[in-house]
């Protein structure tokens, strides 16, 4: 069965994607990792370079957070239909 | 503690009555230090608003001196002051506003050198300094030190603020354990954006130190001004983040 997650990116993450929202459908079985992986099939080799290394390994430094909670790359959250991924860039002051 | 003089119970009548902060916690803000990193589009903002609250000392970094490109957000740079140092043209606009306060002009950015010494200096620390390099050495010294720190971000029309305090919330390491492969040292931004969160940023310093109020502890305030959508992001200490295993050991 599919689930439809809500997909929510700011910052330079967004200039990468072109949208700030979007959805996805995973199966059942898919958690937050392939979701990551469907984006950067998705949106190409900007937003691919942001989120992963060459050899295919998660680049730890974005913030994601599933319903305005904090998760782990490598806990691999599972989601549940409705649920909203948003996955930030840090940013800094100027 | 230094008590409020007579002048200083007038200046400060307005916030004098703010449930939960009262003479005793203007007292607080007078014996206390706050030091900005950089008073750029963010600093200059968060400088401003202290000085106007009362904080007694503020200690403030900038190296560099003002260009035309820095006028439409750092505020307390000004025209007749393009080519001269940054820091000299904080110090003085400051002053105009409140000459009763401590201001500690440092010329210089934060660096390994310095960092040390700036944070030991302060009771809170506010960083709005604009290379992560700066951002995560002053965010180490911080938890380090046991310091409360305020994060303040922007970019384009987005901004983000957390509010560090060692031992009890996650540090900016435990949001981004890594530092970005790419970040452009010049990037979108209004000044009015800079200063919302700015804003925001000296409220949560001038609430550590008055010692009222629910800091953003654990809590990333997002906000989208485009929008003008606001969202808070449940945030929690990274297991394995090196800079709060360091301060849990010592």
């Amino acid at each position: 069965m599919k689930k439809e997650i809500k997909l929510r990116f700011t910052a330079q993450i967004k200039t990468h994607t072109g949208v700030d929202v979007d959805t996805i459908s995973i199966d059942d079985d898919e958690h937050v990792q392939v979701v990551l992986q469907k984006i950067s099939k998705r949106y190409g080799p900007g937003i691919t370079s942001t989120l992963f290394n060459a050899d295919g390994s998660y680049r730890n430094f974005n913030l994601i957070a599933v319903n305005q909670i904090q998760v782990n790359y490598d806990d691999n959250t599972p989601l549940n239909q409705g649920d909203e991924l948003m996955l930030m860039s840090p940013i800094a002051g100027g | 503690m230094e008590k409020l003089t007579k002048e200083e119970l007038s200046i400060y009548e307005w916030q004098l009555d703010v449930p939960g902060h009262g003479k005793e916690g203007q007292e607080r803000l007078k014996n206390s230090t706050v030091l900005v990193s950089r008073c750029g589009g963010l600093g200059s903002v968060v400088a401003y608003e202290l000085a106007a609250a009362g904080v007694g000392t503020l200690v403030l970094a900038h190296a560099g001196n003002v260009k035309p490109s820095d006028l439409n957000r750092q505020l307390l740079m000004t025209h007749d002051w393009l080519g001269k140092p940054r820091i000299e043209s904080v110090e003085r606009r400051l002053r105009e506003l409140n000459p009763n306060i401590n201001i500690i002009g440092v010329p210089e950015n934060i660096n390994e050198d310095n960092v040390a010494n700036l944070v030991g200096m302060a009771d809170v620390v506010v960083d709005g300094a604009p290379l992560f390099e700066e951002r995560f050495l002053m965010n180490r010294e911080a938890v380090r030190q046991g310091k409360p720190l305020v994060d303040c971000a922007m970019y384009e029309l987005e901004a983000q603020i957390t509010t560090i305090v060692p031992g009890e919330t996650a540090c900016l390491s435990c949001l981004y354990p890594a530092q970005p492969a790419a970040w452009q040292r010049r990037f979108p931004v209004f000044g009015a954006v800079s200063g919302t969160v700015a804003c925001l940023g000296a409220m949560e310093a001038i609430k550590l130190i008055s010692g009222f109020g629910e800091a953003l502890k654990n809590r990333l305030l997002t906000m989208d001004l485009r929008t003008m959508t606001f969202n808070t992001i449940n945030i929690q200490t990274r297991k394995g983040c090196e800079i709060c295993q360091e301060q849990q050991v010592s």
